[in-house]
């Protein structure tokens, strides 16, 4: 019981790490980007590519992949993203969402065609290594995904609230126009913000790669993961998108410990639906 | 623009095409493409009833497929617990598809825009957990098996034909009604600026709750004749993404103004998506369909329709030539009414 309870922690540090990326680029300038969890897919892949490639432990090889996935997202934002700017709002929406679901449709095809559809994960020595702590028996790969995307998220909570950059980042969301004013260029925040959102996609890639099995239509229970996570958390919020992240890991795990495995995605869909209808804005998010 | 493209010869052109589309059975025309067009017939239909909330409205919903499912589910469960002909428990989809709608209406109309579209979304999700977690009712994942009701095979394709013709030509007057109506007027001052629409008088949740209905009504039939069309439902199929997200396209690539729009998008849809898969295989297909769809919303935002309308528009209205430059620009979405 216990054990499960732990373990749905862990997990649910994997999925705030998930919801992380999406957070910062879901409900920016009305885009609706459902496909920043596909880049996760693409991150976890590229992972695996580069470790079998190179022969270097998936850890080493990651930031190499992440170069990666900041130049897609870049390249993203510029050609798919930016020409939507200038319609309006309502439009915008859905126009988004169905660009980027092209584009999300466009990888799950481009890496089944690479790969296949088989389901990958990577093994390495310490793949099955499990740590005994105060009684309970949790794997080593989740906790050092724990670690690692508790590192991630204090170092991207850092980076926004530290460094110019950051700043310039938070500003822009919080009102464009007066960034703008403010002599930020909103349209090269726009690019870093894509990109930085879909490197930290990659990051969750590498986890997923290690603790979970994947496959190219892994995109879809990602993707409402990570929604999941970004929506309760609240868009931009780091400190949010950890609680929410834990939260549905802790959800999940007590429902399925009490209920049955079959409704932990009922109770989550739910919770999320709850949040949604009661507080839109997510945990600490801005109100509306 | 609106009186201009829901002008009653518009309707008269589309009569026209039904009533020649309606003795195609009767001609030499080979039973595979009668089974095929009832997939346009249903897809066609589908689109129109999006769009009663979704264009007009501005409300995209990405759960559309829950009315499908729950249309076919009252069907199914109604022969698997009762033996009750799916023939005659037809309108009960209808009911539980509105019942549907009115309570997630009335959970979900308090959000707007890209939240409204997600948290369909996870009633969507919703539902095809339910569907699978309530074995006692649903059968679960196993679904329903339900009776074919001849088993001449190419006069089954005919009745379908029909239904399917007659589902669509029912969605399509309903949504030509609601255009013309004081109604759509209300919906369409929604879509442009709830806030301004509220303050001018329009009662705004009435309307959306009407609209949502209204379309969870008829998806709700559409997916009642899908379902026994196809004599099996099962969660993943009844409650899927694909089916929420087609009807999307459709409107929009057509247009989702007005109702000639997603009748001309689900038969260019539905056509190219099956040429496709023909002709270059399934994988391909996604990716040039994928392809295709992100360059539509680029370049065509307007749809098809929006093109024609910008055409017409053009010589009749004498527009001053910095309006008219707008009008035409890439980037800008403005109608030239």
């Amino acid at each position: 019981m216990l054990n499960v309870l732990a373990l749905g922690i862990l997990n649910g540090s994997i999925y705030a790490l998930v919801g992380a990326g999406l957070s910062l680029t879901y409900g920016r300038q009305n885009v609706i980007d459902v496909a920043n969890p596909a880049f996760i897919v693409v991150g976890a892949y590229l992972v695996l590519f580069f470790s079998q490639r190179l022969r270097l432990d998936p850890y080493i090889v990651t930031p190499l992949a992440l170069a990666v996935l900041f130049a897609l997202g870049a390249i993203v934002q510029v050609v798919l993203i930016n020409p939507l700017l200038s319609r309006p709002d309502f439009e915008m929406h859905v126009q988004s969402a169905l660009v980027l679901f092209g584009l999300a449709l466009f990888i799950q095809v481009t890496l089944t065609l690479a790969f296949s559809a088989d389901f990958r994960g990577i093994h390495t020595g310490y793949t099955d290594s499990v740590v005994r702590i105060a009684g309970l028996r949790l794997p080593l790969v989740k906790l050092i995904a724990t670690g690692l995307a508790s590192v991630t998220l204090l170092s991207l909570y850092t980076f926004l609230t530290q460094t110019f950059i950051g700043k310039a980042i938070l500003a822009t969301y919080a009102n464009r126009e007066t960034a703008q004013l403010l002599a930020i260029n909103v349209k090269r925040i726009d690019i870093i913000t894509y990109g930085l959102g879909t490197a930290i996609a990659g990051i969750a890639g590498l986890v997923i790669a290690l603790t979970f099995s994947f496959s190219p239509s892994s995109v879809l229970p990602w993707t409402v993961i990570g929604f999941a996570v970004a929506v309760i958390g609240g868009k931009g919020s780091v400190l949010g998108t950890f609680i929410a992240g834990l939260t549905v890991g802790i959800v999940e795990a007590a429902v399925s410990v009490t209920i049955s495995a079959n409704w932990t995605y009922f109770a989550v869909y739910s919770l999320l639906l709850l949040v949604f209808v009661v507080r839109p804005s997510g945990l600490l998010g801005e109100r509306l | 623009m609106h009186a201009q493209q829901s002008s009653w010869r518009g309707f008269a052109i589309f009569a026209v095409i039904v009533a020649v589309c309606a003795i195609l059975p009767y001609t030499h025309v080979p039973d595979f493409y009668i089974q095929q067009a009832f997939s346009i017939l249903f897809f066609a239909g589908l689109a129109q009833s999006w769009n009663i909330l979704g264009g007009y409205t501005g409300y995209l919903s990405l759960g559309h497929s829950s009315f499908v499912g729950i249309g076919g589910y009252t069907i199914g469960c109604l022969f698997y617990a009762f033996h009750w002909s799916p023939f005659l428990t037809f309108p009960l989809a209808a009911v539980s598809a509105a019942v549907l709608a009115l309570f997630i209406g009335v959970i979900c109309f308090r959000i707007r825009g890209s939240y409204f579209l997600i948290a369909t979304m996870l009633v969507l999700f919703i539902m095809q957990t339910l569907a699978n977690n309530l074995p006692s009712i649903t059968n679960g994942a196993d679904g329903i098996d339900l009776p074919l009701f001849t088993s001449d095979f190419s006069e089954e394709n005919r009745i379908w034909f029909y239904v399917g013709l007659g589902l669509m030509v029912l969605t399509t007057l309903v949504a030509f009604c609601i255009e013309r109506s004081r109604l759509g007027l209300n919906l369409m001052a929604i879509r442009e600026d709830e806030d301004v629409a509220r303050t001018m008088g329009v009662k705004v949740v009435h309307c959306k709750a009407i609209a949502f209905m209204v379309s969870a009504a008829l998806a709700g039939l559409l997916g009642a004749a899908y379902t026994y069309r196809a004599h099996v439902i099962e969660p993943t199929t009844a409650f899927s993404v694909e089916m929420s997200a087609a009807p999307i396209m459709m409107a929009i690539l057509g247009g989702s103004r007005t109702w000639i729009g997603p009748l001309i998008g689900a038969v260019i849809y539905v056509a190219a998506s099956n040429f496709l898969t023909l002709s270059v295989g399934n994988v391909f297909s996604d990716m040039l369909f994928a392809v295709f769809l992100i360059c539509v919303v680029l370049l065509l935002p307007e749809g098809i329709t929006g093109i024609f309308a910008r055409l017409r528009a053009k010589p009749t209205k004498a527009e001053p030539p910095s309006g008219a430059t707008t009008a035409m620009g890439p980037g800008s979405a403005l109608h030239p009414v």
